[in-house]
């Protein structure tokens, strides 16, 4: 099947004071087309910046180490200079972040704002830019899209905002749509709203996804694959009935432990909640310190990723060993 | 547009009692200041009665709230006194002089202003390039000197080594007669009236103290214009429109367009302070503005003159701000007004 | 205390800016106590003979108009210049914490009342005022170090109200609140601490400003009068010189500023990061 997006071995660092904190190590991913990746994680496992490292791009003071990032099978992200990636940003590869109001320019009209995103990529007169944002407005179900698009971001609603970054992001059609826990921070109804509105846009355009969210519930319900993420790491990577029934790495099987139906079901993880400390990644295997069934092998080498069943990556020493035995 | 203008009338309204404040204030303190007027007009030699006689000439018998009383319906009458050591009537002084110095520092602070955006931008959006590098110093050199010393390295420079500044004395070459009088400013009255010749000779003379002043406060406006925008290049709205693929052109303008509040306030601050700051550089161009006006007032003990100046200041100040007010919330829609 | 100390010259060491401006100010501060032997003149005699000397063996920086010796002169007046500048500074700091301490913590009445004298003071062009108030109050050095320190107080006066608006709702002072502290305790000892930190960097930053607001005053002959020695006064001597093509009676005393300056400005930047609170 067509692969649309490839990461191999993304690795990000933030230089600080103190040291360098390494956030992203060793990212594996592959996105096929129509497919709809849940890319699952707690707050700080590094998801927000693996999702910009792949168009190239991280905030001060971080770097992107290595990694190849392929998009479409044949052009290699990672080789591209700054004048050649800004085609792919927002043009083949669109991104919704958190917190829209924060996300836009709080000194400029949503609607230019948008029809500056769509100029970026395709020459063209202002107004017939504007006239597509109202358009796009209109399309990501705003009421009133042309007096909507005169306003600026602090008239809005968190979930009006919400919508608005999602027609920026859906303006150049982009062929893959990563959303950054686009529904934080709003209402549960409103989350519900644009989640939905996601997932309808993504179908008609016949697009591709990744979901980057801490909510499993959501992901079970809309993607097509789930990615478990840890400290920078995909630990586990399956399909949504896959890893729901036969979950393998003992991080995951923490999380759905969390899930009130699950609980019964799985085993009993009693894993720690320490902080990662990135200044300092431990020898080996990253997940370790916290793994109940962590044992010598663990600290050696880096696990590597096996394949459990077709499809089913798990990244883990003691695969198949840790299967409904009780924590020692 | 009405909200605007309530906001306005608001605006002014609290400026009142602040402005008469200042004006009570200046009144008390220049009768504090030592030797009286009618002393230094009547010279050193004068008899008791004609130094009493003078002093009931002035108004200065009376009491100071009394003459104050005097003073502002005075003002209110478009009167603002008359100076018994340049012998003419204040107002006309002050519309004399202020124009040259309205120049002399407005140009100066666009200097400033270019300098101090294109610098600050640059530093910003590298952090470690040359031109961060060269800001760095020079923010720090320029912050060092003292303007009136920069103003006579140049003119040693310019004017006596290299010889192609004019002699620093005044705005026009000597024997040039001002352009017809619309607004006092030679160079704005000269392109009015198409007279080229003066045009060339008030820029001619205007480079050095403009350069110096430029120079001297584009400091400020870099270092501002720097931190904020570093700051606004570090925010979420400008790392999205990065990943939206937006220019770097466009980039820069939606950073700089964010920084703007910061660094009008810093020119705010220049300005109010130029137009009495700007006596050094004028005393060294004998440029004849209202900081040369106001120091001979001081020394002569001109309590009107003096009075004067500080009614002038004080509703430059206001206005000024009122203006960048306006400016402000023509850039930022969430100023509530 | 001791700890504190450690820490400062730890990362004073590693300051390039830091180190740079903390050994220019002591240079300068050193060169100023012992002005009387380094100096090979009397600043203030004058010698009619060795008038407009241009800089050499004798005379490091040449005469002025008078034949006085401008390098001896341009280190005497550093007892001047810097001593106005610090203690000005200091002056301007001590008056102005407490008045926005009250600014901030009484937020009514006597709140209302401070900030509007500090409008009022602000409102007037500052160097005017204090050109003013040096000639109400007579020309000596220490009315010019009064001056120099009134015209400031408001700018403290306003940054500790702000940053004590800014600490009153943090839980330590609603703590002392409830535990019954005075408000003269609360004001000295739990805002006043929180609060000197940042002050003493603005404080650091406005010496230089103080320095150049002293020269300029006496430049225009409102401040320290000729032949006292004072960097600002020289410079005037020096102006009409510069016609004449002698440049050194103007030029090293503006030298003088400017070193002297950028050293307090070089140091005020290594406080301003040391003193971050979000460093720590």
């Amino acid at each position: 099947m067509h692969e649309i997006l490839k990461v191999e071995n993304l690795r990000v660092g933030f230089d600080l004071a103190r040291g360098r904190s390494h956030i992203v190590n060793g990212l594996d991913l592959t996105l096929k087309e129509g497919h709809l990746i849940g890319l699952v994680g707690e707050s700080g496992s590094g998801k927000s910046v693996a999702a910009s490292a792949i168009l190239g791009y991280v905030r001060k003071p971080g770097t992107i180490e290595a990694g190849k990032v392929i998009f479409d099978q044949t052009v290699a992200l990672h080789e591209l200079g700054e004048e050649e990636l800004v085609r792919y940003r927002g043009k083949e590869i669109g991104l919704i972040a958190a917190n829209a109001r924060n996300h836009l320019n709080p000194l400029m009209t949503v609607g230019e704002q948008i029809a500056n995103v769509y100029m970026a990529h395709n020459p063209c007169k202002k107004k017939e830019a504007m006239e597509r944002a109202v358009e796009m407005l209109k399309a990501v179900g705003l009421t009133d899209p042309e007096q909507r698009a005169r306003a600026y971001p602090h008239e809005l609603s968190g979930g009006m905002a919400q919508r608005c970054m999602i027609a920026m992001a859906l303006i150049n059609m982009p062929r893959v749509l990563i959303a950054d826990d686009a529904t934080n921070g709003l209402d549960v109804t409103v989350q519900a709203q644009i989640m939905d509105l996601i997932l309808q846009l993504l179908g008609q355009r016949n697009m591709s996804g990744i979901f980057i969210t801490h909510d499993l519930g959501v992901v079970a319900q809309c993607c097509t694959e789930i990615a478990i993420m840890y400290c920078g790491q995909i630990v586990e990577f399956a399909s949504v009935e896959q890893l729901f029934e036969h979950p393998v790495h003992p991080y995951t099987r923490h999380l759905l432990n969390a899930l009130p139906e699950y609980r019964d079901a799985t085993v009993q993880t009693a894993s720690g909640e320490a902080l990662i400390d990135t200044m300092n990644l431990p020898e080996g295997c990253l997940y370790h310190p916290r793994c109940p069934w962590a044992d010598k092998m663990c600290t050696g080498e880096d696990p590597g990723s096996v394949e459990v069943e077709p499809g089913h990556l798990v990244k883990c020493c003691r695969t198949g060993q840790t299967d409904g035995k009780e924590a020692s | 547009m009405l909200k605007r203008l309530q906001y306005l009338g608001k605006r002014i309204l609290v400026f009142i009692p602040l402005f008469i404040g200042v004006m009570f204030a200046a009144f008390v303190l220049i009768r504090m200041l030592p030797g009286d007027p009618a002393h230094v007009l009547a010279g050193n030699y004068a008899y008791e009665e004609t130094i009493q006689a003078l002093t009931e000439k002035m108004g200065l018998d009376k009491p100071i709230l009394e003459q104050f009383v005097i003073y502002v319906k005075n003002v209110l009458s478009g009167d603002l006194g008359h100076s018994y050591f340049t012998n003419s009537e204040i107002l006309d002084d002050l519309l004399k002089r202020f124009p040259a110095t309205f120049e002399l520092i407005t140009l100066s602070i666009m200097l400033a202003l270019a300098l101090g955006l294109v610098l600050g931008m640059f530093s910003a959006m590298r952090p470690q390039g040359v031109a961060s590098r060269i800001s760095r110093v020079y923010g720090m050199l320029a912050g060092s000197f003292a303007d009136f010393w920069l103003a006579l390295i140049f003119i040693y420079i310019f004017f006596v080594t290299l010889k192609i500044a004019p002699a620093p004395i005044g705005r026009l070459d000597v024997i040039m007669t001002p352009p017809k009088r619309i607004t006092g400013m030679y160079i704005a009255d000269s392109l009015l009236t198409g007279n080229w010749e003066c045009f060339a000779s008030a820029a001619r003379h205007l480079a050095l103290p403009v350069v110096t002043l430029g120079v001297i406060n584009g400091a400020a406006i870099m270092k501002m214009t720097n931190s904020t925008m570093t700051e606004v290049l570090d925010s979420d709205f400008i790392n999205h429109a990065r990943i939206m693929g937006l220019s770097r052109t466009k980039i820069r303008s939606y950073a700089l367009k964010n920084s703007l509040s910061a660094v009008l306030m810093v020119i705010g601050n220049i300005y109010s302070y130029l137009l009495g700051g700007a006596v050094l550089i004028e005393s060294v161009f004998a440029w004849g503005g209202l900081g040369q006006y106001v120091t001979q007032a001081l020394s002569n003990k001109d309590y009107s003159a003096i009075q004067g100046f500080i009614l002038v200041a004080t509703l430059f100040s206001m206005v000024l701000y009122l203006v960048l007010d306006l400016i402000q919330m023509a850039i930022d829609p969430r100023i509530k007004y | 205390m001791k700890k504190e100390i450690k820490e400062f010259t730890r990362m004073l060491k590693k300051s390039r800016q830091g180190m740079i401006g903390l050994s220019m100010i002591l240079v300068i501060v050193l060169l100023g106590i012992f002005a009387p032997v380094i100096s090979p003149f009397d600043p203030e005699m004058t010698n009619a003979a060795d008038a407009r000397m241009a800089p050499c063996l004798l005379h490091l920086f040449g005469t002025d108009e008078t034949g006085m010796d401008i390098f001896s002169r341009c280190i005497w007046a550093i007892r001047i210049d810097v001593v106005i500048g610090v203690c000005g500074t200091l002056i301007s700091l001590m008056i102005g914490i407490p008045f926005g301490l009250a600014a901030g913590y009484y937020e009514g009445l006597v709140g209302e009342i401070i900030l509007r004298i500090a409008d009022l003071i602000q409102a007037f062009p500052a160097f005017i005022l204090a050109m003013a108030l040096v000639s109400a109050l007579g020309n000596s050095t220490r009315n010019i170090l009064l001056v120099v320190a009134f015209v400031n107080v408001p700018i403290y006066t306003r940054f500790v109200r702000g940053e004590v608006l800014s600490m009153k709702s943090r839980p330590f002072i609603e703590a002392g609140h409830t535990a019954g502290m005075s408000p003269a305790r609360i004001m000295f000892q739990e805002l006043l601490p929180n609060s000197l930190r940042p002050a003493l960097v603005q404080a650091s930053i406005n010496i230089g400003g103080a320095i150049l607001l002293t020269a300029g005053l006496s430049y225009i002959g409102a401040g320290v009068t000729i032949p006292t020695p004072e960097w600002g006064s020289m410079i005037s001597i020096g102006a009409p010189l510069i016609l004449t093509k002698q440049w050194w009676a103007a030029l090293f005393p503006g030298l003088c500023i400017g070193v002297t300056v950028f050293g307090f400005a070089m140091f005020a930047d290594f406080l301003r990061i040391y003193l971050n609170p979000e460093r720590r």
